[in-house]
């Protein structure tokens, strides 16, 4: 189910402080929003940051979508 | 066999189900278009004259609300090249071929790996 329109988009409330640099954020469930691009952030996924640089596309996904929390699975090569 | 819009189709069955050859457009809209131009839908193809043919044909490429043929498989194509382009899960899912939605792919996810690898086209 979609969030309300009312509420307007999920955004940390971390995010409200400006910040230099790459900010650190544990908060995978924020909306990228119209501010936030061109800047680098680095997500967590819950082992260690990833760093994102935030692009005019990505505007309405949220950032966990970026930061993946799995490992590819790779066949070991057979000897 | 003739031809509309470069698409082969069967002029003697009824103008509804002619249209539907069209890539984006199924019996409703092809309904909707027959009543825009003023033909009766039941009507065969092969009976329209050429002027009706090319009113058609305008009125199918120029309707802004629904897109067809090159205009909307390369819609489809770009949304999931957006996604793939800026790395999100849901492209790499797409690039993978796997479920986009967090369902299942121990087993099953047939219907996923049978369509997300693939490249939409409308031929």
């Amino acid at each position: 189910m979609s969030r309300s329109k009312w509420k307007g988009p999920y955004v940390h409330k971390s995010f409200a402080k400006p910040k230099v640099g790459v900010i650190n954020c544990w908060s995978r469930s924020t909306t990228i929003v119209p501010a936030f691009v061109g800047k680098s952030l680095s997500v967590h996924n819950g082992q260690r940051f990833i760093q994102i640089k935030v692009v005019n596309y990505m505007i309405g996904h949220k950032l966990g979508e970026f930061a993946h929390t799995r490992k590819a699975y790779v066949h070991k090569k057979q000897k | 066999m003739a031809y509309f819009l470069n698409r082969k189709i069967n002029e003697t069955s009824p103008l509804k189900q002619t249209l539907t050859c069209v890539f984006g457009v199924g019996p409703s809209l092809a309904e909707s278009f027959c009543k825009k131009v003023g033909i009766r839908s039941t009507l065969k193809f092969s009976k329209l004259t050429s002027k009706q043919v090319s009113f058609l044909s305008d009125v199918l490429t120029k309707d802004k609300n629904n897109l067809i043929q090159e205009e909307l498989s390369r819609g489809l194509y770009e949304n999931v090249a957006r996604l793939t382009q800026i790395r999100s899960y849901r492209g790499i899912r797409h690039k993978k071929g796997l479920p986009l939605r967090g369902q299942r792919t121990r087993t099953n996810s047939k219907t996923a790996k049978r369509h997300n690898k693939v490249q939409i086209r409308f031929r």
